[in-house]
């Protein structure tokens, strides 16, 4: 699984040593922040009954991502990000917290132990309460960190080497984020304004949210104003579930499974800037199970095998189109941020049947420097995630839920002390859109609370 | 040199405190900047200057050279500087420019340094560098 980045890797490592090394340096930094919790749930939460996650305030490390910056000489760039989670790394708990760069362990995990690959149910869904419940109180879910000191694990979100040639043009191979859009590079707790991620770039990923392979990238001025561009080919996302695996991703089986995509970006030298960006992946995702029909009784085993007609059956075979916009604006201490992704996922088995997944989030934040080292940043966002043709892909089992979507509200004040200490303090509300039944009720008469929570958090980021 | 006397002392004199200025090597092949450009060099956006890999140095903000440079180039106060660049770090675009304590030993390293692009207070520099126009 991890043979190919490995290879890149070191064979541009080997490009490095041969070179010049007339101005090495080495660096590392990072960032850790630690979280505080709280989520309030309906008396008879079927996770609560379950034990399964904490209505209790929480308090925990939530990242501790350590950054290795290699420069051998000026055209050569080695970067390694090494990061905690609070996931597992022996057994799989139901409730754990799932962000960006952990998906991959959990579902690596899932693997391993032959559990259902169903999404919904990774999310730690109990049996037995009603479908629209499951879903908010899966959603809750996955905001908590798990309940066990050893459900913890180490990651690498990205790990390549770039070679410098020009500005116009670079080259990247190994493991690297998706530069897709704004946040899925924004990902680090002292860069974003929020506590939590909009879920399109953490558990919900439009976009893969790192990949495996070979990435050309560069930027030109153009008077004030910049144009800058990144192109990748690359082994996909390896899961082609609401919960991708961008982590170790599957080896090609042949051409049509690479992925490729591209990005571009405007920076603009209008107000205090402005930043207008696109982005397009496109890829498949197949997985497969082998079958063998023996030719003889099992008497003779060894025999049989030899004889045996093997064959391989693909189980699932996707095509997944994935574009994306993205914007953000600046102007006398304000910034306008959104982005707008699309997932059009083509069942290959089923005559390219169409799922589709809209999420869009609009964030607007005021910094106020309250002085020479302190400012705060009173924010709100807003993000939609919504869903159609669920039920043309079994693979997502989303077809059995009456919803087809999901909304976030959220408030909070960040809090910046110095350059590099963030403190955040931050409401959130989730709300399941209840699919209607045609007398403009819901199911079993539950109301706009019933299917909501609410989430208090404060967190506290330290750069490094 | 009565002459270069003369330019140095009239220098100092006209340069009120928080003047900046950026300088290169004599044997750099750059001659003028650009505040675009500037503005992208010190912000890891520009790596290549003439045909030359820029080394930017900053001043330490303790100097008002620096402070004033932030302002008028990259609109920034020094704390928002140091903000952008733990930014740029946790994005992996990269870390930020060297920093050079006092305008002497900015001087003293972007002497011999043809690609080197050191901001210094604007009385300091002297004729061991050479003072970049800023267009």
């Amino acid at each position: 699984m991890v043979k190919l980045p490995l290879l890149l890797v070191s064979s541009a490592l080997a490009l490095a040593c041969a070179a010049h090394a007339d101005d090495a340096t080495f660096k590392a930094y990072g960032f850790a922040d630690v979280e505080l919790l709280q989520q309030t749930f309906r008396s008879d939460n079927s996770l609560v009954l379950a034990g399964i996650v904490d209505p209790n305030t929480q308090l925990y490390l939530d990242h501790l991502n350590t950054y290795l910056d290699w420069k051998p000489n000026s055209n050569i760039r080695v970067l390694a990000e090494i990061a905690y989670n609070p996931d597992p790394a022996q057994t799989f708990t139901p409730g754990m917290k799932l962000h960006a760069d952990s998906v991959a362990i959990f579902n690596d995990i899932l693997k391993k132990s032959g559990s259902p690959t169903d999404s919904i149910s990774r999310a730690g869904i109990a049996a037995g309460t009603h479908q629209l419940i499951q879903v908010i109180d899966g959603i809750a879910a996955i905001q908590q960190p798990s309940s066990s000191t050893k459900d913890h694990g180490i990651s690498l979100p990205r790990v390549h080497a770039d070679l410098l040639l020009a500005d116009e043009l670079n080259i990247r191979v190994g493991k690297f984020l998706t530069p897709a859009g704004i946040w899925n590079v924004d990902h680090g707790s002292p860069t974003i304004l929020t506590v939590k991620q909009p879920y399109e770039t953490n558990f919900f990923q439009i976009f893969p949210v790192s990949q495996t392979g070979v990435q050309l990238f560069g930027h030109t001025p153009a008077g004030d104003n910049d144009l800058s561009y990144a192109t990748w080919v690359t082994t996909g996302r390896a899961g082609a579930g609401i919960a991708s695996e961008g982590d170790y991703a599957e080896e090609p089986e042949n051409l049509d499974d690479w992925a490729a995509g591209i990005h571009l970006q405007a920076d603009l030298a209008y107000l205090d800037g402005i930043r207008l960006g696109g982005t397009f992946h496109t890829g498949t995702h197949r997985e497969y199970a082998d079958w063998f029909s023996p030719a003889v009784t099992s008497s003779a085993f060894a025999t049989d095998l030899a004889d045996a007609n093997f064959s391989q059956i693909d189980t699932v075979y996707n095509r997944e189109l994935c574009y994306g916009l993205d914007s953000k604006i600046l102007w006398n201490g304000f910034i306008l941020q959104g982005e707008w992704n699309h997932r059009q996922v083509l069942n290959l088995l089923a005559n390219r049947a169409e799922t589709n997944f809209d999420a869009e989030y609009v964030l607007l934040g005021r910094r106020f420097p309250l002085g020479t080292s302190l400012d705060v940043t009173p924010y709100v966002m807003f993000e939609n995630i919504a869903w159609t043709g669920a039920a043309n892909n079994p693979y997502f089992n989303l077809g059995n839920y009456p919803t087809n979507g999901f909304s976030d509200y959220l408030a909070g004040l960040n809090f910046g002390i110095f350059s590099n200490v963030r403190v955040k303090l931050e409401y959130s509300r989730q709300q399941v859109q209840a699919r209607q039944l045609s007398t403009g009720q819901i199911a079993n008469t539950y109301t706009n609370n019933d299917l909501s929570f609410n989430q208090y958090a404060a967190q506290f980021s330290v750069a490094f | 040199m009565n002459k270069i006397l003369s330019s140095i002392l009239l220098t100092v004199s006209f340069a009120a405190a928080g003047d900046w200025a950026v300088v290169t090597s004599p044997s750099s092949p750059i001659a003028s900047i650009s505040k675009a450009d500037l503005k992208r060099v010190f912000t890891g956006k520009k790596s290549n200057l003439a045909g030359v890999k820029v080394v930017p140095f900053m001043l330490a903000e303790s100097n008002p050279a620096a402070v004033a440079f932030l302002q008028d180039v990259l609109g920034m106060s020094p704390e928002e500087y140091k903000k952008y660049w733990v930014d740029a770090q946790v994005k992996g675009e990269g870390t930020a420019p060297a920093l050079q304590k006092t305008s002497a030993t900015a001087i003293l390293v972007s002497a011999d340094l043809p690609g080197a692009i050191a901001v210094v207070d604007k009385s300091a520099v002297n004729a061991t560098v050479k003072d970049i126009p800023v267009q």
